[in-house]
């Protein structure tokens, strides 16, 4: 009952905010320089392209609010119309990236800010907004490909990780690239706001704080790398992302205290450090990150086991 | 329930097209579809990961569907299989430049034992909205929630034992904001709860925070350097704890760049993360320089350097990155991309279990275009070590992908991935080698018939054993004008050949028909 009551907040919040939309409008158009008729004339139904999208030409719809005409992006229309050779009119898909970026982010500001504070790579070789986006497309957001694996197009090797034993559900689309990969640089690595707190917006479960750190699981720490330091994010061969398999993982930072590996492998069963040490994320109860439970689970009283009293 | 709500969704989204159909100037597209899904399992169904969401039962989507009113008003809508558990739907209606609402629910399984009895769902539904109230100022806003439950298990947990991890809970969350841009000037703020409810006794409930601000500009006078800055801060307590974790993020950057594609970037990260458990905090302090040149449709190269401290009190670290990127490309055809990084991470007070650590990351990547497609190779290797406690992990990956297109024959992409990994410590070593091919291919129509094959292998060797793959062959018969016949048949295949002892036996094979009506409107 408690998710159909917050249904309840979600469209009433929505259908309040549908009322407030109609009200608001008043910016009006404006003349442009070269009109969009004359362009046309020669290159035909390109403004079909348009007609479905946010760059809808002005002249199909003169009440809108925002001003698109061909001139719009691709500049240098007085030259082109005298010589109209390929080379004397601006377009922003064979420009070079910063050339694409002063067009498109005249409107499209917020990724102006994506380059500014510059944790996106793709601008750093030559992969401008066009490079994603195919403007005279009828494409959801004008992507190169609307069901999203468009990043996968040029990121193969990352798409084919996706195909191993354990990933994330992309493929049922229940994330997608950039339910993580933010662009905008709200998730920078190995900060308290960092990779972690990306995580955590789907598995909050894990998030802590606790009071017996695991230290590898923090971000931002000093011994510590985060998430990753244990899973694979995009995919693995192990089972829930796990870099290594059973105890290797443990051990890649955590040398085997004396005796206390040959003494549990003395039982015969060769116990897994995460048997007894299952708290990995993190615990409450126990600094050693100890199972709650771990009288129950392996034998013994509640609180011990076969070989440790209570309290031992 | 929800099924009910999405479903009449559908229908009055279909309804709505169909009945205004006339009206001048409006266009539409879309697919409606339905049918059914059939499946035969067998295995465990806890070790084949793209199978967990997969139900039978009765199809009816409605695709792709964009409505776009003569005033500029768009309504689009993706409704996947509301009748099934593994549904999912986003709506989105907005009028450009006035505002725009989207909502957005989705339902995901996900099992951990043999039979399938134990599993978890995660249902998701969420709302946005912005509107624009004024040309230079954006007000947004939404809210969610996300509830899971079920039962899960421990990590090497026998699959015999009775489910012992129950999971039920609530997290709901908000947001809010403005955007304020005025010409080529932009600054956001944003405001961010989560609201996370455990149910399961013994488990604790925690409050998430996070505000956001940052603001940008050119400089007067000199357009080519754009200068930013921002302020972030996180906060996530436990409440019956009365623990918080906390962080404060400041940052700023400075950028020149120029139309000869010169480009020099400054900027700088300072945070400061404490927990309220914990009488210390730790400093992350970042600068990083970097400089460039691109050649206009030939070439370009970067050059970056950062520094980063890392200090807790107790203990310190520092560290440098070096990173050179470069691409150029001789020909129209032929483009080659290529980059290194190395990072060098020193404990320079205090000791850490993990000591020193090094890292260096180089990649390849060559790319050749003709008419109909294009092949590529990437090669990317990632090497780590820990001196001090003599671990390192080295990890090399292969790719070589195509894709072809030809208007009268139809459609191929194809990847094959090679890679090799190898962690080692002082205990021990863990190694794997992995394969990885996939593929499809599309006919164009032909006699009104077109024919599809595609789907992926999956192959992991030495300390893993594990050998997996999923085809599918597709057959589409166009019967009437805007109709056609689709036939999916789908195979899952998955194999652990690895010596377990029988509660923990790894094999999984699926079959799967979807038998479907489409009809685009």
């Amino acid at each position: 009952m408690r998710f159909f009551g917050s249904m309840h907040w979600v469209t009433g919040g929505s259908g309040l905010i549908v009322g407030l939309l109609f009200l608001f409008s008043s910016v009006q158009p404006q003349e442009s320089e070269v009109d969009d008729e004359i362009c046309l004339m020669c290159h035909e139904d390109y403004d079909m392209s348009l007609s479905s999208t946010k760059h809808r030409l002005l002249l199909e719809t003169p009440e809108s609010v925002v001003k698109v005409h061909c001139i719009s992006c691709h500049t240098g229309a007085e030259v082109h119309i005298d010589d109209p050779d390929e080379g004397n009119i601006g377009n922003p898909a064979k420009a070079f990236a910063a050339e694409a970026e002063s067009v498109c982010t005249s409107c499209h500001q917020p990724h102006t800010h994506i380059r500014a504070v510059g944790y996106d790579p793709h601008f750093r070789e030559d992969i401008s907004c066009t490079s994603c986006h195919r403007i005279h497309s009828t494409n959801a957001f004008q992507l190169i490909d609307e069901e999203g694996g468009f990043c996968s197009v040029c990121h193969v090797s990352i798409g084919n990780e996706f195909r191993k034993r354990s990933n994330h559900p992309l493929s049922d689309q229940a994330v997608t690239c950039m339910s993580c990969h933010d662009f905008t640089g709200r998730n920078e690595a190995n900060l308290g706001h960092g990779s972690n707190a990306n995580c955590y917006q789907c598995h909050p479960e894990q998030s802590g704080p606790y009071l017996y750190e695991h230290q590898a699981t923090s971000s931002f720490s000093t011994e510590g790398e985060g998430c990753t330091a244990c899973h694979l994010p995009h995919g693995s061969p192990n089972e829930r992302l796990l870099a290594r398999t059973g105890d290797l993982l443990c051990l890649q930072c955590h040398g085997t205290p004396p005796l206390h590996r040959v003494n549990h492998d003395g039982i015969g069963i060769q116990f897994l450090c995460v048997e007894c040490h299952s708290e990995v994320h993190g615990s409450y109860t126990h600094r050693r990150m100890l199972d709650q439970q771990l009288g129950t689970r392996i034998g013994g009283e509640h609180g011990s086991c076969y070989c440790h009293g209570v309290g031992d | 329930m929800m099924s009910l709500k999405i479903l009449l969704v559908l229908v009055a989204l279909v309804s709505m097209c169909l009945s205004s159909q006339v009206v001048s100037g409006n266009d539409y597209h879309g697919t409606i579809r339905t049918g059914y899904i059939f499946t035969d399992i067998e295995g465990n169904q806890s070790v084949h990961q793209p199978t967990y969401n997969l139900f039978d039962g009765v199809m009816l989507s409605l695709e792709h569907f964009r409505y776009n009113w003569d005033n500029g008003m768009r309504l689009s809508a993706d409704i996947i299989n509301p009748a099934l558990k593994s549904r999912r739907a986003n709506v989105s209606f907005g009028r450009l430049g006035w505002g725009s609402i989207t909502l957005h629910h989705n339902s995901y399984r996900r099992t951990y034992n043999f039979e399938g009895s134990s599993f978890t769902r995660r249902k998701t539904t969420s709302g946005s909205a912005w509107i624009q109230p004024i040309k230079h100022l954006k007000l947004f806003g939404g809210m969610g929630v996300t509830d899971k439950s079920g039962t899960s298990r421990a990590l090497m947990e026998s699959p015999t034992d009775p489910p012992a991890h129950l999971v039920d809970y609530l997290n709901r969350y908000y947001h809010a904001g403005v955007e304020i841009k005025y010409q080529r000037s932009y600054g956001r703020f944003e405001y961010r709860v989560s609201d996370y409810i455990d149910d399961v006794p013994g488990s604790d409930d925690r409050l998430t925070r996070r505000l956001r601000m940052f603001v940008y500009t050119p400089m007067p006078n000199f357009e080519r350097i754009v200068l930013g800055a921002g302020f972030h801060r996180f906060e996530n307590t436990v409440e019956s704890k009365q623990d918080t974790l906390s962080a404060n993020t400041v940052w700023g950057v400075a950028r020149y760049s120029d139309v000869n594609g010169y480009q020099i970037r400054y900027s700088f990260v300072f945070d400061r993360s404490s927990r309220t458990g914990d009488l210390a905090a730790t400093d992350n302090i970042l600068q990083t320089l970097s400089v460039g040149k691109t050649w206009k449709n030939r070439g370009g190269i970067i050059a970056g350097y950062g520094y980063r401290i890392n200090d807790d009190i107790r203990v310190e670290r520092s560290g440098s990155e070096y990173s050179i990127s470069t691409w150029y490309a001789p020909s129209k055809q032929l483009s080659l991309r290529a980059g290194i990084g190395w990072s060098s991470d020193n404990v320079d007070s205090g000791r850490t279990l993990t000591g020193d650590r090094d890292y260096t990351r180089h990649w390849l990547s060559a790319r050749y275009r003709f008419a109909e497609g294009f092949v590529r190779l990437r090669i990317d290797n990632l090497y780590r070590s820990n001196f001090d406690i003599g671990s390192k992990s080295d990890f090399f990956r292969g790719t070589l992908d195509a894709s072809i297109s030809s208007s009268s024959y139809g459609n191929v992409v194809a990847s094959y991935s090679f890679g090799d990994g190898e962690y080692s410590n002082s205990f021990g070593m863990f190694e794997f080698s992995e394969h990885v091919l996939s593929g499809d291919a599309f006919s164009s129509e032909y006699h009104r018939i077109q024919l599809g094959f595609g789907g992926s292998y999956y192959r992991a060797r030495q300390d893993v054993d594990i050998e997996a793959f999923s085809i599918h062959l597709t057959g589409k018969y166009r019967f009437y004008q805007n109709a056609c016949l689709e036939i999916i048949y789908s195979a899952h295949n998955f194999d652990n050949f690895d010596d377990l002892p029988a509660p923990y036996l790894e094999y999984y094979t699926a079959n799967v028909v979807e038998v479907s009506i489409a009809y685009e409107l």
